[in-house]
Order: C-alpha cells, then structure tokens, then sequence
C-alpha cells in the first residue's frame, strides 16, 4: 500500500533549507532568500514537462509548488519529494530560492492526494491550481480541493475536448469557485486593441450604430479564442458577431485573423499581419502594433495578476 | 454602501464599452508629446528610454507622437537613429525589441530650432497640426521642458505667444495642454518664485507638472501603501514611539563631467532641497481622506510648512556641509572635487549636506528628521531609518544589546538599491540563558514581485497623459521646501569652510557624526 504523509515532505524541505543555508556559510555568499507569495498546485498527466514554464512562474511570482503527477502505473504508486529552485538574480551576490514538492500518484491512489495536499499549503497564501492537462478535471478526487482555490486555471484551447472544459469552467463559476482560461488571456491583446481604438472620439463615435461585427479565424474548427472575442464584442455592444473560417494561402500558426465592426458610414478593422504584428484601421487612419510573443508562463502569470473574481470573464464564458 | 471590486471594474467598464480593467492597463488619451531640449543627456538616458519600454509594455496611447525640438539641425531619420542608438544604451532592465523599434520610430519626429525665436514655435505648430493628423493625437499636446533651466521662462512665454497654450485659442479642437518643468525649479527661493509668476501667466496650475523624479520611485510610492494600507503601523507613527528619522541618499561616483553646473549647485540644493524633504513629507504627512492628487498634495504640502525654520545662529550647529577630497579606493586615485574638471581650485561649494529638522506640530514635535546626501560617499544607497523609542522598561536590563543600546527597534525603508522594508528587532538566541540578539525582518520588493519594477520616468510619464499630479510638486511645496533651506544657504553662503573635510570613499565629514552626537544619536551605516 503506497503512503505519504504531508508531514515528511515538510520535514524534507525544511532539510532543503538547511542544507541551502549551510552552503552559504560555507562559500560566504550569505545563504540564500527563501521567497514565497503564493501556493500553485499545478496537476499534470504522464511525463509531460512543466519545469520551464515553473522556472519563469517562479522568478516572477516566487511560490510553493506542489506539482501533482498523475502517471498510470503498473502497482498503486504515491511518492514525493522536496526540492528548491534557486536563481540569482542579475547584479545579486545572494540566490532567491522558491520551494517545489513533485508529487506523483498513480489514478488509484489519486484520492488520497488531496489530504496531502491540504497539508503542504503555505499559510496565509493564495492558492491556484493549474490544470496542465483539463482532462483531470474529469476526476471526482480533485473536487474536495477546488473550494480552498482562490482560482482553477486551465486551458481550453489546448485541450482535447474544448467543449467538455468550457461545460466544467461554467460549472465551476456556477458553484462558486474562480475560475480562468489561458485561452481568454491569449485574447487580451486583441480586446486592448478594440478598446484602445475606442479611445479616441471620433472612433467612438463613428461606432455608435454598429450593424454587423465579424470575427475570422484560420483554423478549421472554430478555436475557443475566437469564440471568447466574439462573445466579448457582442456582450460589449449588444450586437450579434459572426463568426468566419477565413483560409488563407499558406498555414498560419495564429488563429484569429481579424476583427471588423461595420456601420453606417463607418468601418474599423483589426487584422493581423504576421505572428506579431496587427494593423488597425479606422476612417482614413491607419497604424501597426506589436503584440509581444505569447507562452503559457506568461499566460498564467496574466491570470496571477487576478486572484479575485473577474466579471467580464465569468460573464463572457457564462454566453458561450 | 460602497462598490465592491467587481462592481467597480463593471462600472468603469461602462465608459468604453471595451474596458476592461483588472486586465488592460490604464487607458490615456491620446497626446502629441513636445520634448525641448530632445538632443540633451535626461531626453537620451531616461525620457526615450521610459517611452520606448511604455511602447513595449502598450501603455502608451494609440494615437501618440513626439516631437523633438533643439537647436542642432537634424532630420526625423536622423533623430530616430540617434534616439535608436540611445535607446539600446540606457534601456534599463529591459529587453530591446527590433520590430517594436521600427513602429515606435515612426513617431518620432523632430523640428530644429532657436528657443528664443518665434519662428521655432510656428515650426512646432505646424508639425503639431500634422502629427494630428498623421497619428490621431486628439489634439492633446504635452510640453515637457528638458532644456538648462534658464530656457524654461523664454519657452513659455513663447509658448503662450504662438497660441500653443491653454489660455489661448486652441487650433487642433478640444485637447488638454501640459507642461512638464524638470527641476530645479528656480536657485532659491526668488528665482523659483519669479519663474512661476511667468508659468502662471501661460499655464494654469492644474497644468503644470513640476517634475521630482524620486516621488515616481516605486519604493517612495509603497511608503504610501505602507503607512495608510497597513493598520499596525501607522498608530506607531508619532513623537510617542519613534525617536528619530534619518534619510540618507549616497553616492558613491563624483560630479564628474558636471563639475561646473555642480559648483553651482550643491547637496543641499541638488538633493536636499530637491528630493529629500519632500520624501521626508512622504513620511511624515497625516494621512488624506482620498488618495487623489491635490488630497495628498495638500498634506505634503501642509509638512513642508511645518517644518521649523532655523534660526541664522542654530544653522551652523544644525547643518553640517561637506566637500570631498582626494582618497585612494580600491587601489584607485580618485580626485578630490576641487581636482575635477571644470572645478575652481578654491570652490566652497558642498558635494555633502546634512540637517536637523524639527517638525512643528504634534505628531512630529521633537522628533529629530537627520537628512544627509553626498556624493563620493562608500556607496550608492537611498533609505530611511525609523529608529523606535526603547521598551518603557527592560526586564532584561543584565543582557547586553550590543551596539543598538536600548533602542533595537529600527525600521528601514531601503529607496534603492535593493528595494524594500526591514524591521530590526530582538530575539532569543538559542541556547540556554536569555541572552538577546537583533535579528531583522526582510521584505525584498525583487523577490516578493519578480514582474519588473518600472522606472520612475515611466510612472511618470504614464501619470501627466493621465492627468494625475499626485507624485508632481506643486508650487507652494517647491516654495516651502526652499523657506526651509533658505536660512541654511544663507549663512554657508557667507561661511568660509575649511574644505576638503572628508574623504572620497568616507561617510561624510566628522561634523555630522557630531551634530547627530549632541542629541545622543549616531548616524547608521546602510
């Protein structure tokens, strides 16, 4: 029977420390700063990598990292360990240290994770748990740990059935709990775009009777993204969008080509150009943004920034 | 019964239908920037620099342009190139975008000419008619004056003859006019006040922004949130529990190239006068009601009145000037200031200045505020020091306490480098026996928020588009600040000092040490 107590893995970190602040004395670097700001249980399925992604999160928002594995195994398996990430930042003489338990359970023995993890949360933190993989949100184990999330983040554009995780988020936010989609974050750059031409008076109001609004995107089957921008821009303007496949003459690896909101006499347009560049246009002006590259340690650090509950997402994701 | 967040953030979304703010930044009009003085070293190290880094981040509005003016001759291509080059050298803690440079480059243009002339100013109209056009400004027009201080009054007046100001007609529609004033804001306190009667005859007040760029310091701005958003502290924050204040802002480089504007000048004008009292009203203001921008101003402002002026014959025990000399550090000669360039071998001016100021209300009343900047000094750090009164009385009065005496409370609010909040205090050292030792309570902005810290031009900048004065001066603090050093210029002014009295690479002259020695004090070492 495969067992683990939250208590050894504690006692494993603090011995992490120890032996971390041991090093200092001995190389007289002045140990290391042990810096926490949040809990992140992050869930992932079989041997997928996240270390790269955690060690961008951490640099930027230092946390406790419970990573929870679930590997099928050929006996029940539950094990765990305690390490640090350390860095050192540019011009430092001492290396900030964020902690890591790596946890891995076999999908019987899933149910005994959660008391586990309720023991290793750092007090008084917040906690978010991402859901690497939004097929583990299939298991009925993890549902005694959403209640102490402040958010469940996943990502529904990289699932294998968006539709079934867009069902769970709205079930979630129904029962309660904060909930965030790496694929909203991926659109903020588009909506900041749209609000910023809005702005300015004369786009405003030109777009006073919007008619018709029409959102294309280059994927075959309408990817989540371009939903949540059509949803949004409806939501905003009370006016029906349509959605289009717009194909191109060579693979593009974005997904939503462009924006257009038509009325009388008036026609604004975003439409991107190349993977980083759009081109906004209204009346008779015209101009180039940069959109910065976008990773999954960036998306999940736009959704860090808003622990609390977030409306217009909820009331975006609440019309699809 | 107030908004919570989310009704909050739903009702300001109400303005633009597309709002969104837990999510997108501060959303500012758009605005044609006027930079005078684009071809000189703070337009080149900081002001392109916090632009470029606002572009990068998307803050800056979509309709934005900037148009560079000084006397060289140079086309927009060669203005671009040259901002280009200067971007990459001083872009502080920030990647450097090619293609994000290629679209920012196309707003920035550029028209040479006389400051004195009226025809630079129909030149800068006309650009401002096109750039209206060309980049949708929304004839919103920031002036920012980067030039010497003695174009500032020659600039506004003919600011205000072209029609480019508020008080005139406005030829592009409806937009905001500001002003931008780098300090100094005049060389005491006639000067600061003659300019202003030139400023206010163009400009009204609620236009002007006289820029302090130690008040756009993040860590300045958290003094904010840590006094009034915290409410352990703030009951502790009075003559009752705290003993003395000491605002220390060191540098360890020389005056360098600036030798000649710096003999003009001086620590306590530069700094003290400067930057330091107003972070000394930072600290020491009652809190306002709101935090918004003439709310806070009032009460800085209200401090800066408070603080006693001295009298001719305390200043010489209560203000204590210095001027570095020669010393060998690191195996390096370095120069004594009378050695620098463009420094007369007799020069009297203080590269190190340091005060006592009582502040006379209740709160503060007799509190000492120790206030020292130098240059030269062992390192580059900027810090207050909250020392706290000793416990009422000591059950461990046979232990000793080492060099903190009997106040081991210390609480330090580190400016830069390093940025963040210390608390000292004691504790129990292991072991058998109670025997005390100080331990301190770090809090390290770096590590408890990786995300980059923005310059304080940034914040800035993203602040005058926004129309929020809070972290600019106003006149009547510039005036209060410059009654206080008043009495202090005057008598070094007509003290001959027995300069050099430190060392380069030394903690200023033995005469501080002193001055803080006959309160029964000792300046710390950050």
């Amino acid at each position: 029977m495969a067992t683990l107590q939250a208590e050894k893995l504690l006692r494993d970190l603090a011995n992490v420390w120890e032996e971390l602040g041991k090093q200092g004395v001995e190389d007289k670097s002045g140990g290391v700063l042990r810096a926490c700001a949040m809990n992140l249980l992050v869930c992932v399925e079989g041997d997928v990598e996240v270390g790269e992604t955690l060690a961008d999160l951490v640099h930027e928002f230092p946390s406790r990292v419970i990573i929870l594995r679930v590997k099928k195994t050929s006996k029940p398996t539950l094990e765990g360990r305690a390490i640090a990430q350390c860095w050192m930042p540019f011009g430092r003489r001492q290396q900030i240290c964020a902690e890591q338990i790596e946890l891995m359970a076999s999908p019987d023995t899933l149910a005994d994770t959660p008391s586990v993890i309720r023991g290793l949360w750092a007090s008084e933190l917040p906690v978010v748990i991402w859901f690497r993989h939004a097929g583990l949100l299939r298991y009925p184990e993890f549902a005694t740990l959403l209640p102490m999330a402040h958010k469940v983040i996943v990502d529904s554009r990289d699932s294998e059935d968006p539709e079934e995780t867009i069902a769970r988020l709205q079930a979630m936010q129904k029962a309660g709990h904060g909930v965030g989609d790496l694929a909203w974050a991926r659109i903020t750059r588009w909506r900041e775009s749209v609000a910023q031409m809005f702005d300015h008076p004369a786009c405003a109001a030109g777009g006073r009777n919007i008619q018709s609004i029409t959102v294309t995107h280059t994927s075959l089957s309408t990817p989540t993204t371009s939903r949540y921008l059509a949803e949004w821009v409806a939501a905003s303007l009370g006016t029906p969008v349509t959605i289009e496949y717009k194909a191109l003459s060579r693979p593009r690896a974005w997904e939503i080509h462009s924006l257009e909101l038509r009325g009388e006499g008036f026609l604004a347009t975003i439409t991107r150009k190349d993977a980083n560049q759009v081109e906004i246009r209204w009346d008779s002006y015209t101009s180039a943004l940069i959109f910065p590259k976008l990773t999954t340690s960036t998306l999940l650090l736009e959704e860090f920034e808003v622990l609390d509950r977030d409306p217009i997402f909820e009331k975006v994701l609440a019309r699809l | 019964m107030a908004d919570s967040p989310p009704a909050q953030a739903l009702s300001s979304a109400l303005q633009n239908p597309f709002e969104d703010p837990l999510r997108f930044e501060r959303r500012l009009e758009p605005v044609a920037l006027v930079i005078f003085g684009a071809n000189g070293d703070l337009t080149m190290r900081k002001l392109l620099p916090a632009l470029y880094r606002l572009a990068y981040e998307r803050r800056l509005p979509a309709g934005f342009a900037v148009i560079g003016n000084s006397r060289t001759s140079l086309t927009d291509e060669a203005f671009r190139q040259k901002m280009y080059e200067s971007v990459k050298q001083f872009l502080e803690d920030s990647a450097f975008d090619e293609d994000l440079w290629v679209e920012f480059a196309k707003k920035l243009h550029y028209i040479a000419g006389d400051l004195n002339d009226p025809a630079c100013y129909e030149a800068i109209k006309a650009k401002l008619a096109q750039v209206d056009q060309d980049h949708a400004t929304g004839g919103n027009i920031l002036y920012y004056l980067s030039t010497q201080p003695s174009y500032y009054a020659p600039v506004i007046e003919q600011l205000g003859a072209a029609g480019l100001a508020p008080k005139s007609a406005n030829p592009f529609g409806s937009g905001y006019r500001r002003l931008v004033i780098e300090k100094p804001f005049g060389h005491d306190l006639d000067t600061s006040r003659a300019l202003n009667e030139v400023v206010q005859r163009v400009f009204p007040e609620q236009d002007v922004y006289r820029i302090d760029h130690y008040l756009g310091k993040e860590t300045v701005q958290n003094v904010f949130a840590f006094r009034f958003g915290n409410g352990i502290f703030e009951p502790l924050w009075d003559r009752r529990y705290v003993n003395h204040v000491q605002i220390t802002a060191a540098e360890s480089i020389g005056v360098g190239g600036r030798g000649a504007f710096y003999q003009e000048t001086g620590a306590l004008r530069d700094m003290i006068q400067g930057h330091l009292l107003q972070i000394m009203a930072t600290v020491a203001m009652e809190p306002s009601a709101v935090f918004e921008p003439n709310a806070v101003r009032d009460e800085r402002a209200k401090l800066l009145r408070s603080i006693r002026i001295m009298k001719d014959s305390d200043v010489l025990e209560n203000a204590v000037p210095g001027q570095y000399g020669p010393a060998r550090i690191g195996g390096e000669e370095i120069k004594g200031f009378r050695q620098e360039d463009k420094v007369t071998p007799q020069a009297q001016t203080d590269t190190f200045a340091s005060a006592t100021f009582f502040v006379d209300n209740w709160r503060w009343a007799g509190v000492p505020f120790y206030i020292r900047s130098g240059k030269r000094l062992p390192k580059r750090v900027t810090e207050i020091a909250i020392q706290f009164n000793e416990a009422p009385h000591s059950v461990f009065s046979g232990e000793p306490l080492g060099s903190f005496g009997g106040r081991p409370n210390m609480l330090i609010l580190r400016i830069q480098p390093e940025e963040g909040i210390s608390l000292r205090f004691l504790s129990k050292q292991p072991g058998t026996g109670m025997r005390l030792r100080p331990v301190s309570m770090d809090f390290n902005y770096g590590t408890s928020f990786g995300a980059r810290t923005p310059t304080a031009y940034e914040t800035l900048l993203v602040d005058v588009m926004a129309g929020d004065s809070t972290l600019y001066t106003r006149q009547d603090m510039v005036e209060a600040s410059w009654q206080v050093v008043k009495p202090i210029m005057n008598v070094w002014g007509n003290t001959k000092f027995d300069f050099p009295n430190y060392e380069a690479g030394s903690w200023g002259p033995r005469a501080a040490e002193e001055m803080l020695g006959r309160h029964g004090h000792q300046w710390r070492t950050p």
